[in-house]
């Protein structure tokens, strides 16, 4: 890698406000020019645009519903439990979320799965006898449909609606009247029409200009729906909705009683579904042991593993623990499934209940959970590189660069000795110790557990060195002294703001994020790392209360 | 009330019904014409599979018309005058080189560069091809795969993950991929639950739905920043691609059994194979870009004794017998491919005649990451444009070159494409 590209690496994390690499004094002059015409496209603000804008509240593009709020948001509207999104295409993502604004494009395709849905969707609303609380065709009197489309619109647009707008959907209905379809269908496309107008698609705020950059305080409306999409991944209840329509979810006492008010509503739970999920979970869908090699996985073990781990970060979302003990935290919750996996005796069912770990049982914290350690293996056997660069992305949120390109092919090799054996082949190569000196010590100390997360005292026959040392110089030996190290290692409880942040405000944190984030990142600490508290001190931000133009 | 008054007038009037009924009646005629469509009706595939080749199994040897096959290439033999291999073709168009896989994937379909901090591409060759047809059939283009990468953040630092997973992109908006066979059956043949209501009325009352939320989103435009008209924009493509589609509705062509789920990848690539012939024949698009699985892809392949992974597990610790094993099998995928487009009758000719394949990877060695000569196989006769059976050699030619040359085939003329490509591939369209 030449000094020009690493330093275009390094000026380009600071920008993604990752801020991990400080930016030294080399030159940035190969960095991307703007393209313009048909062929321009989409590259970060240049180097410094933030800078001097320590007060800048920053700007969320329109963001589409991702499937999970679009699933949610249905369910809550008019009772429809259908995973709609199972039929649409996935959601593109950055920095692991799937609710990041820019990231979130509309195809085509999409916008045919959004038509489909729509049609199931209003055939739900029209038999749900809280929508349709009247009847009376618009031949005679528009009275009804207009009662109906009024209460409707501002639900699923989740703002004021003009009486323009809502005559304009009264319309549809007479349309369909007349042309012979009855009072009930005519409801029934214009709902449809509600639900395919950007309106319902889209979480929208405003700006009085849109191109000032000046600050100024969300809606009251808008600030209900980015607190029940933060909280809850769905639209706003009616008591959110009272508080926006009289305007009084702004004020202080007002807005500190309904956000702790939504964190116990079961509805949080979606913290954990999307939130820590997608942080922390989220190829575990995916991932593909060998069935030959490890015939002991199948689909249900999989769903236990992730059951286990998603109650267990559970814990630490709601309850008053530090966050910091996820790593190394003796206890956990198993199904009966998970805890003869472990060799756990006393849990009975299906459902996960909490458990004191016992030492036979080699687990305790994050890293030692079936969930995290199949997830970063390969389909035949673990892979220390991946287990590294999992810790090192997603706990400390310092992942290493990837292998530069042009390296030569690695020589064939033979299938013989431990897999840290062959690593260490792996590591004599100069260009890859670089990184690998940061990623295998991680990876080495877990190579106890195998690729689908179970304890073994050998590899290939050979016995396991689970010892190394880490890039400061710490020697470590064990999923336990890693724990350790992770622990007293600040990048955990940055990562930790970091990530919770982005997902809270649906973007990527910039540059001139990086005071805000130092502090709640402070206050987090001295708080003793309760989540909870994080998250309250994220919506108390300016950056959630508040918007600007300008973008 | 004024604006309800124009709006009843607006469904009264069936002369304004359709605000663009050229479409109506294009779509129409070539559908009642099928019987003897014109053999210039021509269509595009790309076939694209990921992480390159073992490049000596896969290197063809000989001279233009005096040549033989690589070996990982054998399955390919009967197709061997079909066939128009290039090689020493560099897939470079990402001159920032900082990532070894996403910026291959995302310049290898659109010719662009891709430094760090990109976001969105802008528009890929398939993309151009399909804006030059559109309206002629009732889908733009598919794009089509047998997996999805669910990689976030990307494992590549700095880079977005959106650029590592999408092959066409069409004005900066990344187009995903339908994977489920019997999901894209259904979206090719199955038709609304409005179908009961008589046609006429159903399309009017369609298109009054679609007048609303239109009308929505032009008040909203007025009142946004810049970055939101770039989404709202995507939005408005989405709804425009919806009407034309319910202007277009029905289909003559007997589409054969809905496919059921595939019992692995090899049954994936068949059904979505099969499918896209299926589509080409009824004409239902003329534009189809399919990936097999990604860039990162950790398939297994055991039914060529291949079971590990396929990126880290083959192509970076296996570089030998285990990847070519792999390579000769995604080849065959490609013979079958060309088998059932030869048995396909397409006017005067077979659909192999008419149709221009694109089979490449986005690597060339993959074992080394290398962009340079990746395997690019051209096939079919391209409706007269193309003239198969030949070996072209052109070393210094991007792959972007080839794709102008491609798309002049497809009667497409750009200035310029991607990061500044202005000149054809020379020697593979004929005039």
């Amino acid at each position: 890698m030449s000094d020009s590209r690493r330093c275009t690496f390094r000026w380009q994390r600071a920008a993604l406000g990752l801020l991990l690499f400080t930016s030294g004094a080399c030159s940035t002059g190969d960095a991307a020019a703007p393209r313009i015409g048909p062929g321009a496209q989409k590259t970060d603000d240049a180097p410094g645009a933030g800078a001097g804008l320590e007060n800048d509240v920053g700007t969320v593009t329109i963001r589409r519903l991702n499937g999970t709020e679009f699933d949610n948001t249905a369910r809550d509207l008019v009772g429809a439990t259908k995973h709609f999104s199972s039929a649409f295409p996935p959601d593109d993502g950055a920095e692991g979320f799937t609710n990041v604004a820019d990231a979130l494009t509309m195809s085509p395709l999409l916008f045919e799965g959004y038509e489909a849905a729509a049609e199931q969707i209003a055939a739900a609303a029209v038999a749900n006898p809280k929508v349709v609380t009247c009847s009376g065709s618009t031949l005679e009197s528009e009275d009804c449909a207009t009662t109906i489309l009024a209460r409707f619109t501002r639900r699923a647009w989740r703002r004021a609606v003009t009486a323009q707008e809502v005559n304009r959907l009264v319309e549809l209905v007479h349309d369909a009247e007349t042309s012979g379809l009855t009072f009930a269908a005519g409801i029934h496309l214009a709902i449809k029409a509600t639900l395919l107008s950007p309106s319902f698609l889209f979480k929208i705020e405003m700006d009085a200009d849109p191109t000032s950059k000046e600050p100024h305080a969300l809606e009251d409306y808008e600030l209900a729906s980015r607190l029940s999409y933060f909280l809850w991944s769905s639209m706003p209840d009616e008591v959110l909705f009272a508080y926006a329509e009289a305007k009084k979810l702004s004020q202080p006492a007002t807005f500190d009683m309904q956000v702790r008010r939504m964190l116990k509503d079961p509805r949080a739970n979606a913290l954990v579904d999307n939130f820590a999920s997608q942080w922390l979970l989220h190829t575990l869908t995916t991932v593909a042991p060998d069935p030959t090699i490890f015939p002991a996985f199948d689909d249900a073990l999989r769903t236990s593993m992730g059951q286990e781990t998603r109650a267990f970060l559970g814990s630490f979302l709601f309850e008053d623990q530090s966050l910091t003990d996820v790593l190394d935290a003796p206890f956990s919750f198993l199904d009966e499934r998970m805890a003869t996996f472990y060799g756990v005796a006393g849990v009975h069912g299906t459902t996960p209940v909490r458990v004191a770990l016992p030492p036979s049982s080699h687990r305790g914290g994050l890293l030692t959970q079936a969930s995290i350690l199949t997830m970063t293996a390969v389909a035949t056997r673990t892979s220390p590189v991946r287990r590294g660069e999992w810790v090192l992305s997603e706990l400390l949120c310092a992942p290493p660069p990837p292998p530069p390109p042009g390296i030569p092919a690695l020589p064939e090799q033979a299938s013989v000795g431990t897999m840290r054996q062959r690593m260490e082949e792996h590591r004599r190569n100069p260009i890859c110790a670089t990184c690998h000196t940061q990623m295998d010590p991680i990876g080495f100390s877990l190579e106890h557990y195998d690729a689908i997360g179970r304890w073994r005292e050998l590899d290939q026959g050979l016995p396991i060195d689970a010892s190394g040392v880490l890039p400061d110089g710490q020697a470590i030996d064990g999923a336990g002294e890693l724990a350790s190290a992770l622990k007293a290692d600040p990048r955990f409880e940055r990562c930790a703001t970091h990530k919770l942040y982005t997902y809270a405000l649906g973007r990527v944190p910039k540059a001139y994020d990086a005071t805000r984030l130092a502090d709640l990142t402070s206050g987090f600490a001295r708080g003793g790392h309760r989540t909870r508290d994080l998250i309250i001190d994220i919506v108390h931000s300016d950056a959630f209360r508040m918007r600007r133009g300008g973008e | 009330m004024s604006t309800k008054l124009q709006r009843r007038k607006f469904l009264m009037g069936a002369g304004t019904l359709l605000a663009l009924p050229f479409l109506e009646s294009t779509v129409t005629g070539d559908r009642t014409a099928r019987a003897d469509t014109p053999p210039s009706l021509r269509r595009f595939m790309t076939f694209h599979f990921p992480i390159g080749v073992n490049r000596a199994a896969w290197s063809p040897t000989g001279s233009e018309n005096d040549w033989r096959l690589g070996r990982s290439q054998a399955s390919l033999s009967s197709h061997k005058n079909d066939l128009s291999v290039i090689t020493n073709v560099d897939n470079t168009s990402d001159k920032s080189g900082g990532s070894v896989h996403t910026g291959r994937v995302a310049s290898l379909l659109t010719g662009g560069d891709v430094p760090i901090g990109t976001h969105a591409m802008g528009t890929s060759a398939d993309q151009l091809i399909a804006s030059s047809l559109s309206g002629k059939t009732r889908f733009r283009s598919l794009e089509l795969g047998t997996a999805i990468l669910n990689e976030n953040p990307n494992h590549e630092p700095g880079f977005d993950p959106v650029l590592k997973d999408h092959l066409s992109w069409s004005n900066g908006t990344p187009l995903p991929k339908e994977v489920n066979p019997s999901a894209l059956f259904d979206r090719l043949f199955v038709g609304s639950s409005l179908d009961s209501i008589p046609s006429g009325v159903r399309r009017q009352l369609q298109q009054s739905v679609i007048d609303a939320v239109r009308d929505d989103a032009k008040r909203l435009q007025s009142r946004i920043g810049k970055n939101d008209k770039v989404k709202l924009d995507e939005y408005l493509t989405g709804v425009r691609e919806l009407e034309l589609r319910i202007r277009a509705t029905g289909g003559a062509c007997a589409p054969g059994a809905r496919p059921g789920p595939p019992a692995d990848v090899r049954d994936r690539v068949k059904q979505m194979l099969d499918l896209s012939v299926l589509a080409f024949r009824c004409d239902l698009t003329r534009v189809i870009t399919f990936g097999y699985e990604h860039t990162v892809t950790e398939q297994a392949h055991p039914w060529v004794g291949v079971k590990d992974g396929y990126h880290i597990g083959v192509t970076h610790n296996q570089p030998g017998a285990p990847y070519v094993a792999v390579n000769t099998w995604i080849i065959s995928q490609l013979a079958y491919l060309l088998d059932r487009l030869k048995a396909t009758a397409d006017g005067s000719g077979t659909l192999l005649d008419n149709t221009i394949v694109y089979f490449a990877s986005e690597l060339g060695e993959g074992s080394a990451h290398d962009p340079r000569n990746i395997p690019v196989i051209v096939a079919g006769g391209g409706a007269g444009r193309l003239r198969p059976g030949r070996l072209l050699d052109r070393p210094g030619q991007g792959n972007a070159n080839l794709l102008i040359a491609l798309m002049q085939a497809m009667d497409v003329d750009v200035a310029s494409f991607g990061n500044g490509f202005t000149t054809p591939l020379p020697g593979l369209v004929t005039k």
